[in-house]
């Protein structure tokens, strides 16, 4: 369910959002963040590490029972969380990417500041979003350093 | 197990510190002085016997000096079947190491340690509620001396008011046998100057600690679920906001919402997800 603040919120907005809600294991409002080719791309991904095929299509669907959707998000969030590791989660700063990108997708580079002797910033992610009816959804979370 | 209370010893200095306490013999005449304090092992051919001796109703040996009350304690416990109820206090403890390797701060002077070996009747799975009982056995004992607004801090203290000022530290030792806890080393340190006893409040406070044992070994033949339950409701950190570093890596966030009984954290997210921290798990805790 989407609320009326994500459709007025900007592409780094929502990766800001999806990241916060990924670290306070909010897993509901992570799927709500993923956009359609998202959840496609989890969803195979589980698929391939041995989830049930009709687990599958009924997570896909919307259809699975309380307890097993709790336990993929519980596992998604998890799997995302392994990703952003090693990164100060409570320092990242969040910048749209300003390549020319295709209609209805943006970039939003996630970046950890370094050592205050070094000074600067570190690139620890980049979120790919889409548009979709207007509002932005998170396609692909890419993990730059994780440890 | 060796204890040798010869004199001489680089931490027994003059012949009278390394006198033996109350109940507590010193080497037999003939004995040669020793190059290690008292209550450190040494090779074998080196000791003399341990002497027990009865307080409070129940066995217990006083070592002037050891490397912890923990060490003599898990010695006693392994070695010699040392039986429940047991208590081992040490005056000055070398390596008064706690959770994960926490040195205790207070000086030995200003400090209760003691051990106490239990053995409950609890299954493997469940084993890590013992950390909760010996939090318990503290928390009962420091509060017998006086109101001090106490409550616990998972896993291993009793804190003080909202500064949290740690009162006492605790740990558990668990020897696990076939499918059953075999047996506990419950190791307790107060700072006997926050609990405003002074000094010469070591023996009354470790007598608090007998009771309280009693009290809680009562509990602990409920169950497991029984001691998590009644060690809830005196946890200050319940439905506090954390953040959790995990070992061996990792982090996780979330509203405490109970300790189960096992004795994990379980902290809820504000959309309902359950994580359970375990005690090993736990590296570092920031209420944010």
């Amino acid at each position: 369910m989407s609320t009326d603040a994500d459709s007025a919120m900007a592409p780094d907005q929502t990766a800001r959002a999806f990241v916060d809600a990924v670290v306070w294991g909010e897993h509901n409002r992570v799927w709500e963040l993923l956009g359609l080719e998202g959840r496609t791309t989890v969803l195979k991904v589980a698929a391939s590490r041995g989830m049930d095929e009709v687990l599958v299509a009924r997570l896909r669907d919307g259809t699975a029972s309380g307890p097993e959707r709790e336990e993929f998000l519980t596992d998604l969030v998890n799997g995302l969380r392994a990703d952003l590791a090693g990164n100060d989660l409570d320092a990242l700063e969040y910048e749209i990417d300003t390549a020319p990108a295709e209609p209805g997708r943006s970039r939003v580079v996630i970046q950890a500041p370094l050592n205050p002797i070094l000074g600067g910033f570190l690139p620890a992610a980049s979120v790919e979003l889409s548009n979709d009816a207007g509002q932005w959804k998170v396609e692909r979370l890419v993990p730059l350093t994780s440890g | 197990m060796s204890d040798l209370q010869g004199p001489g010893g680089p931490l027994g200095g003059e012949p009278d510190s390394a006198r033996p306490l109350s109940g507590v013999p010193g080497p037999p005449p003939s004995a040669p002085a020793s190059a290690f304090p008292a209550g450190v092992p040494t090779q074998a051919g080196g000791s003399t016997a341990t002497e027990t001796i009865e307080r409070f109703g129940r066995p217990m040996r006083h070592f002037p000096v050891a490397v912890s009350c923990e060490a003599m304690a898990l010695a006693w416990a392994n070695q010699e079947d040392g039986p429940a109820g047991a208590i081992v206090m040490v005056d000055h403890e070398i390596g008064p190491r706690g959770y994960h390797g926490a040195i205790w701060p207070t000086p030995p002077a200003d400090s209760l340690a003691c051990s106490v070996i239990l053995r409950p009747a609890l299954a493997v799975e469940e084993a890590d509620a013992s950390w909760l009982a010996v939090g318990l056995i503290a928390l009962r004992a420091s509060e017998a001396s006086g109101d001090h607004g106490l409550s616990l801090w998972w896993p291993a203290d009793v804190v003080e008011g909202p500064e949290r000022d740690v009162i006492s530290s605790v740990k558990a030792e668990i020897q696990l046998g076939p499918g059953k806890v075999k047996s506990v080393v419950a190791t307790m340190r107060f700072d006997l100057i926050k609990l405003g006893l002074g000094r010469d409040g070591r023996d009354n406070l470790l007598e608090q600690v007998v009771g309280a044992v009693d009290q809680v070994s009562e509990l602990l033949s409920e169950g497991a679920a029984a001691v998590a339950a009644a060690y809830e409701t005196r946890c200050s950190i319940v439905g506090q906001r954390l953040k959790v570093k995990l070992r061996p890596k990792g982090e996780t966030r979330g509203t405490v919402r109970s300790i189960d009984r096992s004795a994990r954290l379980e902290l809820a997210s504000p959309t309902g997800m359950v994580e359970r921290v375990g005690i090993d798990q736990m590296m570092q805790l920031t209420v944010v």
